[in-house]
């Protein structure tokens, strides 16, 4: 288990590396891009060219992304907080420590004081989306696989199908055209504010019921399938034939093993919620951190996208990991 | 009162293409601590039948006719609750497949804890009863079994403990559905002998489904033989066997080589045809159609009862009194094939591969030669290496040490795409699998006109096509076998195809890697009937690879027994099959269920199983199981080589003047056809 | 040897019919005993069929703009579904947008599926290092959140219906790959792998004779799935702002437009809202259907 963990983190680091650069090839492959979307649209081209040299932005890219990293990681100083620039990019942690993600130009700030806040209202929204999703898609998915066939089953899948048919940015619409324009039970927008007079667990429910419903219904339909093809299990079989009641055969027998393939399905449910978030906070101009890497992304915040990709990243690969060694403590025959 | 009454019993299912009448009308008794073999071929609706016993039929199966009375109580009739006091407790099932039989999450003593405690044993109860039924199916290391998973034992092991979970609420009634099916001879021989000592020791009724006569005959003092979903014939084992009446059951018995018998003495006679679909409509006799006595009357047309023979041997025929004797519709006299020059020279041919920091030896040191125009078996258990030995001659793999020569050239160590076309065609393969050896996604004559493009054996569209045809008409196949697909086709069709795609380079040798073992019997003795004789014609040299010492016995020129990558034995057939025998061909021997009631005789048996192949001991690879073990010596050095007869060749410590005093385990056969109508 | 044996038989004609109606590719042909397929394919037809038709349709110009229907722009004779923000005829945008969707869905589902069975099919076949690197390609952008990186990607190449492509191919391929790789591991030990190679096929021809039909059961369900995956994938970076540049009438970006009047007229985003889901109902459906006929023999 040991060597199999050292393995994997290795494997992990090596996967953020690359990804890593290829984050930074796609925002940073064409130089004179960099220095203008630094700048901004009002600098003139002399400025643009200057800066294009002090950087020495015509290095090779690989020599460029060594740079970024030396910068990420605290061994250099981020060459665009140099005051000799005249950019007035400061960061109160100074030019040089670890996990400098540099200078958000859309903010107008250091991107870890701009990062860190939308990521903790991101997270409240992810973990409350998971919280709903884990428990619906179970119950939908084994009630559903239990009796595959059955009524019960063809009802309960047909709902599934029609919740991952509903993409997010279309449903938080029709939750908005319900909830709001005709029922007025809810805000239609989250600023997470106590100003709009909506209680802020009020203005949680559509983003979260945006996020979690068209997921759930994906899930339950791996746990239904899983469920159904362990009812076919010539253990199962056994496990009847011992004389057991139904229930016994359904909870010991066949619920664990129905559980290690969806397993990993849903810890990736954490990925797909990264993406998820984007949608979801630009219907309801939720302030988190996948409004604020689109807004970096549409205004050409090199720095902050960066981050913010970086960041979701380590949580994807993380997540990878984690449901990897879950996979093992659940599975028997995957130790060894 | 019998302890099991089916009266009239009628299975069906619903498919997508209409009801399948798998069991249209059963009846069968069974009289408390009986033991009831029931024989047939696949899909003739066995399991089926146990599945009926538990009503156990998933969601499209049903009972729509019958009764199974179990103790004095219709099965059919019981509600769920009811029928779960039964199930497990009263009437138990152990079927093949063991490994899938328990669950991969659970500790074997959980899922064997489970039983008593369900029949509310205390924990500590239950764990006592465990370690007690656990000893009784010799696994003596009861703590260490149950702390395991499933996936950590061996095959053996888990069909032991599958036995341990039957017989744990002690059940009157004992369903075995192929138990040995899939596991190694030795082991299998083990298994039988197990479920023979746990009947006498626990007294319980047994049914016990199996294709293997050979094994019902160890087992059962009854057999019913079952023919599409038909109990044909219905008789004590050993009336059965000596005195076979229903057409099906003599076809059966014909189709099996004899111990002792071979090619020259005793043909193997198949059944033609195979077993109707469920789907297809009755009328008359079910086997009818296969049957060589048929007449056009009477078995077309009427349903045939079931008559009694004698007191205790029922039959369902019209005319099994009128049977001919069962002649041999061919006279063959194979060929002796008279040449003695070696086509194929293997001299310490070794492939070993490297897993992590260990060593697995898959050959070692192989000396094997193949005589042209004659047939060259390796017998073998799982792990014995001789299916990497088939690769490295093909050139699927290579060797990492010594030679091998084929004519005179060196090949061990070049892959197949390094071979000159004519040394490939000339080097050809028939696989094991029947469901894999063709692409499911091709018509079944594209493989052979690829062939004979690739092998430059003809050319031009008209030319191939022709030769296809006359491929086919070889292998005994309708020309029009070309169109279809795979999934169109059976088991033995698609070996017949196998063969013909194999043949097609006109190869000088065929390597035939257990073509038949997937194949039910009467299908089995076509096969080989067919491969033997094309082989014969066209003097092709072939290279046999089989587990089944009945089958090599019947068919080979010259043997190679293999233990885990060695060579333990080795000559002429003959010699090979009579003593001094290597021990470990002689535990083979004797763990080969023979279809002849009371032949156990004298046996041994191996203890435990086939060990790892990694990293071997430097002495004999068999030691660790042999019961003829000398002595420290066996584990530390190499077995020499002794000569038992001209070309016989056995690798033991022991003396060969000692090997000779052991008795034969098998009397040589007279190979005397069954004595029907001797009455 | 003589051998007095008839020649065997072939299954009876109404088996073998049966039997070739069974596995994958008699799957197409028994679509239509599946009705949850049936129900899928209508939906898709429906739209593909309205697309085609667009131009013969007596639709409004999707992007002419009639100013005296903003102000009251709810259904009228002249609109049946409204208009938009800008007087666009919402009818006319959502059938001309279909053609939009249709058209750039397809593409890269296929030039993905070209990429990532090529990628599959030498990891799965030559194993050793091609695998890694494959492997390892594969991981690396498969960790990537898709919405991620469809954003970052889009937001530095720019919108446009072939860079919705390149990102598409890019985001699905190695997810293909994956697919592919496994299923020919599970293939390639299999003994007609080995018949094909004692004949002497090059390797070429074992991948896509031997080993690519034998895939294409599950990799049609996916194909399905993925149809709708693009399609919510288009809808997503239209919503976004990052989908075909204006006027290309296009879904999400509809929805996108509506939103600023969702709490006035809502029909300018839900309309287009129910064209996409019933789209990606239809693929789900028909991908529920396909997986549902081939486990049912």
């Amino acid at each position: 288990m040991l060597s199999y963990l050292t393995r994997r983190l290795l494997e992990v680091a090596l996967t953020l590396l690359l990804a890593s650069f290829v984050v930074f090839m796609v925002t940073e492959f064409s130089p004179g891009n960099v220095a203008r979307r630094t700048l901004g649209p009002f600098a003139t081209q002399e400025q643009v060219d200057i800066l294009y040299n002090r950087l020495h932005l015509n290095d090779p890219l690989l020599v460029r992304y060594a740079r970024w990293l030396g910068v990420l990681t605290g061994l250099q100083a981020d060459p665009l907080q140099d005051p000799a620039l005249g950019l007035n990019f400061t960061d109160p942690r100074g030019a040089r420590y670890f996990g400098n993600f540099g200078y958000s130009t859309l903010y107008k700030a250091p991107v870890n004081d701009v990062l860190w806040d939308r990521l903790a209202n991101t997270a409240l929204l992810a973990g409350l989306a998971f919280a709903v999703i884990v428990p619906l898609s179970l119950l939908l998915g084994v009630i559903a696989g239990m009796r595959a066939g059955s009524g019960t089953d063809r009802i309960v899948s047909s709902l599934s199908i029609v919740m991952t048919s509903v993409p997010e940015f279309a449903l938080g619409v029709m939750l908005v055209a319900v909830f709001v324009v005709l029922l007025h039970w809810l805000p239609g927008t989250s600023p997470l504010e106590r100003e709009g007079g909506w209680p802020i667990a009020a203005q949680l429910v559509l983003p979260v019921a945006t996020l979690a419903i068209y997921d759930a219904g994906y899930v339950a339909r791996i746990v239904r399938s899983s469920m159904a093809e362990v009812m076919t299990r010539p253990y199962v079989r056994t496990a009847v034939l011992k004389g057991l009641p139904r229930r016994t055969v359904i909870v010991r027998h066949a619920l664990r093993n129905a559980m290690i393939a969806p397993f990993t399905v849903i810890l990736l449910q954490i990925n797909w919620l990264i993406g998820g978030v984007v949608v979801t906070e630009l219907v309801f101009g939720y302030p988190g951190f996948g409004r604020m890497l689109l807004d970096a992304a549409l205004f050409g915040d090199i720095s902050l996208i960066e981050a913010a990709t970086l960041i979701a990243l380590l949580v994807a690969t993380t997540t990878q990991l984690a449901s990897d060694i879950g996979y093992r403590l659940l599975d028997p025959q995957s130790r060894r | 009162m019998p302890l099991l009454s089916i009266q009239d019993l009628r299975v069906e299912y619903r498919t997508s293409s209409g009801r399948m009448v798998v069991i249209p009308d059963f009846s069968l008794d069974i009289e408390p601590g009986e033991s009831v073999g029931l024989v047939g071929e696949s899909g003739c609706g066995k399991s089926t039948l146990l599945m009926a016993i538990m009503r156990y039929l998933g969601r499209n199966g049903s009972i729509p006719q019958g009764r199974i009375l179990f103790e004095g109580r219709d099965l059919v009739a019981l509600a769920e609750p009811e029928l779960r006091q039964i199930r497990g407790s009263r009437i138990a099932i152990v079927y093949q497949e063991p490994a899938t039989a328990l669950n991969p999450s659970l500790t074997i003593g959980r899922q064997l804890m489970e039983v008593p405690q369900l029949h509310g044993a205390s924990g500590r109860d239950a764990r006592a009863a465990v370690v007690r039924v656990l000893a009784d199916v010799h696994l003596p290391d009861a703590a260490s079994i149950m702390r395991r998973y499933p996936h950590q034992i061996s095959g053996g092991q888990k069909q032991r403990v599958v036995l341990a979970l039957a017989l744990l609420a002690n059940p009157s009634l004992l369903l075995l559905d192929e138990p040995t099916t899939g596991l190694d001879v030795t082991v299998a021989a083990a298994v039988l002998d197990l479920v023979n000592e746990l009947r006498r020791k626990y007294g319980t009724a047994l049914v016990y489904v199996s294709h293997n006569l050979g094994v019902i005959a160890q087992v059962c003092d009854r057999v019913g033989v079952m023919y599409a979903g038909e109990l044909v014939e219905d008789a004590a084992v050993d009336s059965l066997f000596t005195y076979p009446r229903h057409p099906y059951t003599r076809g059966l018995i014909a189709s099996l080589p004899r111990i002792g018998a071979d090619k020259r003495s005793a043909p193997l006679v198949p059944i033609p045809g195979v077993v109707p679909s469920p789907a297809e409509l009755r009328q008359g006799c079910s086997f009818a159609r296969r049957c060589r006595d048929a007449d056009t009357g009477l078995c077309r047309t009427a349903a045939i009862p079931l008559r009694a023979a004698t007191d205790t041997h029922l039959v369902r025929c019209n005319r099994f009194e009128h049977l001919e004797p069962l002649a041999v519709p061919f006279d063959v006299a194979m060929p002796q094939a008279t040449s003695s020059e070696p086509i194929m020279e293997a001299h310490d041919l070794t492939r070993s591969f490297r897993l992590g920091r260990s060593h697995l030896l898959a050959n070692d040191r192989l000396d094997i030669t193949a005589q042209r125009g004659r047939v060259l078996a390796v017998v073998g258990e799982s792990g014995s290496g001789k299916t990497t030995f088939a690769r490295i001659l093909t050139g699927l793999d290579q060797a990492t040490g010594g030679m091998l020569r084929f004519k005179g050239k060196e090949i061990g160590r070049t892959l197949v795409r390094r071979r000159t076309r004519a040394q490939v065609a000339a080097i050809q393969m028939v696989f094991q699998n029947p469901d894999g050896t063709l692409n499911p996604s091709h018509r079944v004559g594209r493989p052979l006109g690829r062939a004979l493009r690739r092998f430059g054996i003809a050319r031009g569209r008209k030319a191939i096509e022709a030769r296809v045809r006359e491929l086919l008409e070889m292998v005994r196949l309708q020309p029009s076998v070309r169109h279809s697909l795979p999934r169109q086709l059976s088991g033995g069709q698609k070996q017949r195809i196998a063969i013909a795609r194999a043949f097609a380079g006109n190869p000088e040798l065929l390597i035939a890697d257990e073509p038949v073992s997937a194949l039910d019997v009467s299908v089995q003795a076509a096969v080989i009937n067919l491969l033997l004789g094309i082989q014969a014609d066209s003097g092709t040299t072939m290279v046999f690879i089989s587990h089944d010492l009945v089958l090599v016995r019947y068919l080979a020129d010259e043997v190679v027994v293999m233990y885990l990558g060695r060579v333990m034995e080795s000559g002429p057939v003959e010699a090979l099959f009579a003593p001094p025998y290597h021990p470990y061909t002689e535990a083979l021997l004797s763990a080969v269920p023979l279809p002849e009631p009371g032949s156990g005789g004298r046996r041994i048996r191996l203890e435990g199983e086939i060990p790892s192949p990694l990293d071997p001991p430097p002495g004999c690879r068999f030691a660790g199981r042999c019961p003829r073990k000398v002595g420290a010596v066996c584990d530390t050095v190499p077995p020499p080589a002794r000569e038992g007869a001209e070309g016989h060749l056995i690798f033991c410590h022991i003396p060969i003047e000692e090997l000779r005093l052991v008795p034969a385990v098998v009397e040589r056969g007279d190979a005397e056809l069954v004595n029907v109508g001797a009455e | 040897m003589s051998v007095t044996q008839a020649p065997f038989p072939i299954a009876t004609p109404a088996a073998a019919a049966e039997a070739a109606e069974r596995g994958a590719p008699g799957l197409l042909r028994r679509l239509p005993s599946s009705r949850v397929a049936m129900v899928g394919l209508s939906l898709v037809l429906f739209w593909v069929v309205l697309a085609l038709l667009a131009p013969v349709l007596p639709l409004a110009s999707p992007n002419a703009q009639d100013y005296a229907a903003i102000g009251h722009p709810g259904s009228s004779a002249a609109h049946l579904l409204g208009v938009d923000p800008l007087g666009r005829d919402v009818l006319s945008r959502l059938i001309w947008g279909a053609r939009t969707v249709l058209a750039v869905a397809p593409i890269a589902v296929v030039t993905a599926y070209i990429v990532g069975c090529a990628m599959g099919l030498l990891a799965g076949y030559y194993r050793g290092w091609v695998d890694v690197v494959v492997s390892r390609v594969s991981d690396v952008i498969l960790s990537f959140p898709v919405v991620v990186l469809y954003v970052i990607l889009i937001a530095n190449i720019g919108p446009s219906a072939l860079n919705i492509v390149v990102a598409a191919v890019l985001a699905s391929a190695p997810g293909i790959a994956r697919i592919v790789r496994g299923l020919v591991l599970s293939l390639v030990n299999q003994e007609f792998v080995a018949a094909a190679e004692l004949r002497r096929e090059s390797d070429l021809y074992i991948m896509l004779v031997e080993l690519l039909p034998n895939c294409r059961g599950p990799l049609i369900t996916d194909f399905c799935l993925r149809l709708g995956y693009i399609t919510i994938a288009i809808g997503t970076l239209g919503f976004l702002g990052l989908g075909l540049p204006p006027p290309t009438p296009d879904w999400g970006g509809m929805i996108k437009q509506g939103t600023a009047m969702l709490t006035v007229y809502p029909h300018m985003s839900l309309y287009p809202a129910f064209a996409i889901v019933s789209l990606v109902l239809g693929f789900n459906l028909l991908a529920d259907g396909l997986t549902e006929l081939s486990m049912s023999d």
